[in-house]
């Protein structure tokens, strides 16, 4: 069994379930186990944005350094300059951060990008979180209300159940 | 007295696996590091031992 830990981090725990003609362990279990250490800790690398249009959704990160140096940050890329933004808080300096992220509220979209961060960590000199972003048409009552009794009246409306 | 299961299987004529040790720990490591462990599964019983397939769990 082998097992690529690129990307991993903290406990990781791998199984295989082996088949046999053997009634009584069927399947065998085997189970590779182990801790990632990094040397610099991401409670997330992925951010999703999600809402109605025109609303704002905020998401954020913590970064936590694992080494005994001191961490520090900066930007290196950002590609959704035009539908995010996002802030890098200091919380403990050099050991832990924030990335606030929010949403500028516009039109129905769907968005993917991301956000590349430059550190003084040879270990790990960049980090990239990847953002996804959904905002679906925003439900009006009044609009929503009008289109169902325009399909009521055409029969379009969809019966669960029945009715007398 | 109670038979062990690799009796029963040879009683029975079965095959009986047996994995000498089904989980490996690593503890520590580190990010990029490849795991790899060769787990060797026996056969105690009588009849042949078959392995069907291997699913990833």
């Amino acid at each position: 069994m082998e097992i690529n830990t690129k990307g991993y981090q903290g406990p990781v725990t791998k199984s295989a379930n082996v088949y046999t003609n053997d009634p009584s362990r069927n399947p065998e279990i085997l189970t590779l186990r182990a801790f990632v250490k990094v040397p610099v800790y991401l409670s997330s690398r992925y951010v999703q944005l999600a809402g109605s249009a025109g609303q704002t959704v905020t998401k954020k990160i913590k970064i936590q350094a694992q080494l005994e140096k001191p961490l520090r940050l900066e930007s290196k890329q950002f590609d959704l300059q035009d539908q995010v933004v996002y802030r890098i808080e200091e919380v403990e300096p050099g050991r832990t951060f924030q990335v606030h992220f929010a949403n500028i509220p516009g039109p129905p979209e769907t968005f993917i990008g991301f956000l590349k961060l430059k550190t003084n960590y040879p270990e790990k000199p960049e980090l990239t979180i990847r953002i996804r972003g959904r905002f679906s048409e925003a439900a009006d009552p009044e609009t929503r209300d009008s289109d169902r009794s325009r399909n009521h009246a055409r029969g379009k409306t969809k019966r669960v159940g029945t009715t007398p | 007295m109670k038979a062990s299961m690799a009796e029963i299987a040879k009683k029975a004529g079965l095959s009986k696996s047996m994995v000498s040790r089904a989980l490996r720990n690593y503890k520590e490591i580190s990010e990029g590091d490849i795991l790899k462990h060769t787990f060797i599964i026996m056969n105690r019983g009588d009849q042949p031992l078959e392995i069907k397939r291997v699913k990833p769990a």
